[in-house]
């Protein structure tokens, strides 16, 4: 027996029979769920059944269910191999260095924003800031080449023009992480500010007058009042960043990448691009593939725990 | 009085220094694109010989003039329109009604149906099975069919769109259905109208993923008469620019050097319409965000 609330808004039991009254009621809420359902089943759960193939030594003229059972040898395989473990801690690598050198820019611009007096002066910075965010990574790229490559890049040129050697910063490892870093915060600093100036709008203008009374100055109004606001959804993003830390920026790094740098930058969505779409060797690539989703799985489930003690608000 | 007074030439010197850090960050992000517009209307020659050319002594519209003519630019121009126009409807007719569906909380096998949802956000089979999937079992190799339809639900948009829906109050609703209106009427004629700024916000998202997709492109198309303009972009820039690192041949070099103002008037031209539409609204995804945000 559930409760429900029915049309008229007062609170009703219903058995069996009203059970299926209610369902027969909502006959077009399912029919409009359906399609949605649908497509995630053949897109999510149909592939979900597919992860069988790295238990098995797939051909793709057989199909999944007539080839070989391979059991756990891909798994081993790519536990024992040099190139799994460096992709992998590339990924990580390249992930935490993302966090550390760009999930604290948009806090700092959200604030500083947040200071600016001229609500038109706000508005057009904001919508300058908002704009990479909407160009693809194919775009950000051809921009890196035409400021830092060595073929007739900005910088290079400014080198040559001041008689120096031009220097070819896309080959250079360090130089390369720098580009690779650097235009990450370039296209989602800006962004990034959106969600905390939205925290920072909600503060009670009541509170901020109040410390005015109590003379406290601009800096302090920011140190006792605006970061405290924000902390909430300062924790709740440095979390779910954490959680998807498998996810290093397929879309960045695959088309920055060289094969000069690859070695320092593949991560392992572009690995498994390489194993099974490039080589073809799909049962290999998918267990490469599987386990960085389990592992992605569990740190979702940590963190999703982790949120709901600290914040008492689930994520999910 | 005195501490007044110095408090408020603080506070100043502040905001001088502030608007100033500003005006750095927005001239940092701007760089790029005027950069890129920049060699798009100068001659080779001063490309060549000016290392900043911040304004083009000579304007020239040469290389837009060759993309014009180029049918496989206008062409892959016009896959990029069918894609996007196709796929936006598409992913907003699933993500809208879907999205309906799981804001009525008192449906029966509720607790299901949700977990059913969220569970894809935990886990997903991975490039490998989903190509096996598009190109095998459903077979759509080289289709654009390939290309539309994987992306059609974004769980995490249909949860953010499902929360917006929550915020109406259901007495609207509660009312048209005493009138006889069913569900589809009532998502149709009410909740779509007066959630015009959350659907605006979506469709531009959704614009702006069809309109920058090449992956699908990369995995599913061969025919070169597919191609988005994403795609077609990658294909300029990212194959020649690796070939150029490797330093493979003298000519390939000037190839690529003689190309580039080409290169960066397709980026011109594919950048174009969004920056040209997300301006006026702004308002509008700030706000689709902010109810993301509050739903937290």
């Amino acid at each position: 027996m559930r409760i429900v609330r029915s049309l008229e808004g007062s609170e009703i039991s219903y058995g069996n029979r009203n059970l299926a009254r209610t369902i027969w009621r909502n006959r077009y809420v399912y029919l409009l769920l359906i399609p949605g359902l649908l497509h995630i089943f053949i897109f999510s759960y149909i592939p979900m059944y597919g992860v069988l193939l790295a238990f098995k030594d797939f051909s793709i003229t057989r199909g999944i269910l007539a080839s070989p059972w391979a059991g756990l040898k891909h798994f081993e395989r790519a536990l024992g191999f040099g190139k799994f473990w460096q992709v992998f801690f590339n990924t990580l690598k390249i992930s935490f260095g993302k966090i550390a050198i760009g999930f604290w820019v948009p806090i700092v611009l959200a604030l500083l924003l947040n200071e600016l007096k001229n609500r038109l002066f706000k508005r057009v910075v904001q919508t300058i800031i908002y704009l990479p965010h909407f160009i693809s990574w194919v775009i950000v790229y051809g921009m890196v080449v035409s400021i830092f490559s060595a073929e007739g890049g900005v910088i290079n040129k400014l080198i040559t023009y001041f008689g120096g050697e031009p220097v070819n910063f896309l080959i250079e490892p360090g130089a390369f992480m720098g580009i690779i870093y650097g235009s990450e915060v370039w296209k989602g600093a800006g962004w990034g500010t959106i969600i905390y100036l939205a925290a920072l709008s909600g503060i009670d203008q009541e509170l901020i007058d109040a410390a005015i009374v109590d003379g406290a100055n601009r800096f302090q109004r920011v140190i006792h009042i605006n970061i405290p606001s924000i902390m909430h959804t300062v924790i709740i993003l440095f979390i779910l960043r954490i959680g998807g830390i498998m996810n290093a920026g397929f879309d960045q790094i695959f088309n920055f990448m060289n094969p000069v740098v690859s070695r320092y930058v593949d991560i392992i969505d572009t690995y498994v691009y390489q194993l099974g779409l490039v080589q073809s060797n799909y049962s290999f690539a998918a267990a490469v593939g599987l386990f960085k989703s389990v592992l992605a799985c569990a740190l979702l489930l940590l963190v999703n725990f982790l949120s709901k003690k600290f914040t008492e608000s689930s994520i999910f | 009085m005195k501490r007044r007074t110095s408090e408020s030439t603080y506070s100043k010197i502040f905001d001088a220094f502030n608007i100033f850090l500003m005006l750095i960050f927005c001239f940092l992000t701007l760089y790029p694109f005027w950069n890129i517009i920049a060699i798009s209307f100068a001659t080779y020659s001063e490309y060549l010989s000016n290392p900043l050319l911040l304004f083009p002594k000579k304007v020239v519209f040469d290389n837009y003039i060759y993309l014009m003519s180029d049918d496989t630019f206008i062409r892959s121009a016009l896959v990029t329109v069918f894609v996007t126009v196709v796929g936006v409807l598409y992913n907003m007719l699933l993500n809208v009604t879907a999205a309906y569906g799981l804001s009525k909380k008192n449906l029966p096998g509720y607790n299901a149906i949700w977990g059913y949802v969220i569970f894809t956000m935990f886990f997903s089979g991975g490039l490998i099975p989903s190509f096996i999937l598009v190109a095998k079992w459903l077979g759509l190799m080289g289709s654009i069919w390939a290309v539309i339809l994987p992306y059609g639900v974004n769980v995490f948009n249909m949860i953010v769109l499902k929360s917006f829906f929550d915020t109406i109050p259901s007495s609207l609703e509660e009312s048209a259905k005493i009138d006889g209106a069913n569900d589809i009427l009532i998502l149709v004629k009410i909740i779509i109208p007066i959630s015009m700024p959350a659907i605006a916000t979506f469709i531009l998202f959704f614009s702006v993923d069809r309109w920058n997709e090449w992956f699908n492109v990369m995995l599913y198309i061969q025919d070169a008469k597919k191609y988005t303009l994403q795609f077609l972009l990658r294909q300029m820039i990212v194959r020649s620019a690796t070939q150029v690192t490797q330093g493979v041949s003298q000519a390939a070099v000037e190839e690529y050097r003689f190309m580039i103002g080409i290169k960066m008037a397709a980026i011109v031209l594919a950048t174009l319409p969004i920056i040209c539409v997300y301006p006026f609204l702004q308002k509008h995804f700030v706000k689709g965000i902010m109810i993301g945000a509050i739903k937290g």
